[in-house]
């Protein structure tokens, strides 16, 4: 199983477990509780971005938050749900290119793992393609 | 490869892609396995549902440097390279 079958499979067992869905987030003193959805994290992890129980996003620091909710945005769980919508901003960007819809079909792409080909998908939508046409000839 | 590697797999504003004109999958599964491509590859008969059947050179090796558009920006290997690092270098 390659690593981004893996990814997905993890995703969707996520999904099943509601994790994508709103988690309780608690204040720094521990006084303060909301809900609200992850929906990213900078680089170096100084702030977050959730999207409220109401709609509204809101980005604040991440030292605001409990040591829990901290763990939790460095934890795999959190890297899982940002991989997956990652994904799916990319899927839908490039269905908006003419290259990129094309390429995203299933089995116009493929990549080669270990001596065999194996179907491929793009995880990002770039603004340019280099297209190297080649023959083993 | 080393160019590739140096200036486009790590640049999230390019992506490139092989377009194989081996009629032998074999013969290309062989040559990207034995050279470690680490590029994704649309082969011979996906040429055409790829849209890349309207881009086809008169020789290879070829390099195109297409926008997201389909417009061709660049050919020639070193003219796609160069014009690549130029469009993106604020993007990297």
């Amino acid at each position: 199983m390659n690593l981004r079958l893996l990814l997905a499979t993890a995703s969707l067992a996520l999904l099943s477990q509601g994790s994508l869905t709103a988690r309780t987030w608690t204040s720094a003193d521990g006084s303060k509780t909301f809900e609200g959805k992850l929906r990213a994290v900078d680089e170096n992890r100084i702030t977050v971005s959730v999207l409220m129980k109401g709609g509204k996003l809101v980005t604040f620091a991440t030292s605001l938050l409990s040591e829990k909710d901290n763990a939790f945005l460095k934890g795999e769980e959190a890297q899982m749900i940002l991989a997956r919508l990652a994904d799916e901003g990319a899927a839908e960007a490039l269905q908006n290119q003419k290259i990129g819809k094309r390429l995203t079909k299933a089995g116009i792409l493929s990549k080669i793992e270990g001596e065999v080909f194996a179907n491929h998908q793009l995880t990002r939508a770039p603004e340019y393609y280099i297209v190297y046409f080649s023959a083993s000839w | 490869m080393k160019q590739y590697q140096a200036e486009i797999a790590n640049n999230p504003a390019v992506e490139m892609i092989h377009v194989s004109l081996d009629r032998d999958k074999n013969a290309a599964q062989k040559w990207a396995a034995k050279e470690g491509f680490p590029w994704p590859t649309v082969m011979m008969d996906k040429i055409k549902e790829s849209g890349f059947e309207d881009y086809m050179p008169r020789a290879v090796p070829n390099y195109k440097l297409l926008s997201k558009d389909g417009k061709i920006v660049a050919e020639g290997k070193a003219k796609v390279f160069a014009k690549a690092a130029e469009l993106t270098k604020e993007e990297t």
